[in-house]
């Protein structure tokens, strides 16, 4: 769930410049940011299994540390992430030698369409940090983590009942939220 | 594309992100912490890299004297002589010419530095080993060597701990490195 501060809400230029300052909770907080999405690429876009997407994902963020210094557009980490984890995907692919060409893999419609989808789920994640907190529990743990009623329940110590009205109640307001943007 | 989305569309794309496992997402974030342990250990100076005080002039008289004791007990007066007819060994010769080494550097004019404090030790140590490992496994020196050796064998190697306790005694690591 989203890290207490302010580091949960500055935009991804001043997250990348605290991050080059060395600054470990800021990384933390980029990491935290970024974690679902760089695994969503992998597991969704090219369907690594989980050993090989684990390894993609260090990388991608041990580069990303790495070349924190020679970003050129520090609020262009997104697409600068998306295209590094795209480029060591393709490289995994290749020395792995699986059937199907990287090439194949990289240029399919279907990739695209999927990270696009990818892209709209990372915004909405970002409207979801305006939600109350309690809304960001409970969308999170239903549609996102897949879990039942009553584990939220038991965890968010609430009735299972009211946990479909939250819900619902929760979704309404992250609509509004969208509409009125 | 936030515009005009039905609950149901916002309903997955909240799915489409589910969280990446936590082991992955804590691995991520401890490697700066995780590289600047790497990095700091393998900068920072170990043993003899570390950078070695230069004696006080007092401190220098009792090391050089101490080395010049192994060197004594090991060759006698003559150690060009006395070494070769003792002990046929070519490591003794060589412990001979680091003992030698280290006195020349630690009686050099300008030993001011600690890079020449350190080199001299690197030597008394290679000097000492040598010695230990003679010493330690004396059927490595069998007839090359004339009898009774270990006396003056374990004479040189105490001298030599003796001289390097000394060094190692001005030993710090409170000090900036020689430039």
């Amino acid at each position: 769930m989203p890290q207490g501060g302010d580091l949960t809400t500055i935009s991804d230029g001043d997250l990348v410049a605290r991050c080059r300052s060395g600054d470990q909770a800021a990384w933390n907080a980029l990491v935290e940011r970024f974690s679902r999405y760089i695994y969503a690429i992998l597991t969704q876009g090219f369907r690594f299994a989980e050993h090989d997407a684990e390894d993609i994902f260090q990388d991608v963020f041990a580069r990303t540390w790495t070349h924190l210094e020679r970003l050129r557009d520090d609020d262009a980490i997104r697409p600068w992430l998306a295209q590094l984890t795209r480029r060591l995907a393709i490289d995994r692919i290749r020395s792995g030698g699986r059937e199907q060409p990287a090439e194949d893999v990289a240029e399919t419609a279907e990739l695209d369409d999927t990270l696009a989808r990818l892209d709209d789920a990372l915004d909405i994640r970002r409207a979801m940090s305006t939600l109350p907190e309690h809304c960001q529990e409970v969308l999170d743990r239903f549609f996102a983590r897949d879990e039942s009623y009553q584990t939220i329940a038991a965890a968010l110590e609430i009735p299972p009942g009211t946990i479909a009205s939250r819900i619902s109640r929760c979704l309404s307001k992250m609509k509004s939220e969208l509409e009125g943007r | 594309m936030t515009d005009n989305l039905t609950e149901e569309h916002i309903a997955r794309l909240i799915a489409a992100l589910p969280p990446a496992p936590q082991s992955w997402v804590q691995a991520a974030q401890q490697l700066p912490s995780a590289r600047a342990a790497i990095e700091s250990a393998s900068s920072r100076p170990t043993g003899q890299e570390r950078t070695m005080k230069p004696p006080t002039p007092h401190d220098l008289d009792e090391i050089t004297e101490r080395i010049d004791g192994a060197l004594l007990a090991l060759c006698g007066a003559d150690t060009e002589v006395q070494a070769h007819r003792m002990f046929t060994d070519e490591r003794v010769k060589q412990s001979v010419d680091d003992m030698q080494g280290a006195l020349a550097l630690l009686r050099a004019p300008d030993t001011g530095g600690g890079e020449r404090v350190n080199q001299s030790a690197g030597q008394l140590q290679r000097a000492l080993g040598i010695l230990r490992d003679i010493s330690a496994k004396p059927e490595t020196v069998g007839e090359t060597a004339q009898a009774g050796y270990e006396q003056p064998l374990a004479q040189s190697i105490a001298e030599l701990e003796s001289a390097l306790a000394l060094l190692h005694a001005v030993d710090t690591s409170d000090i900036d490195p020689a430039p």
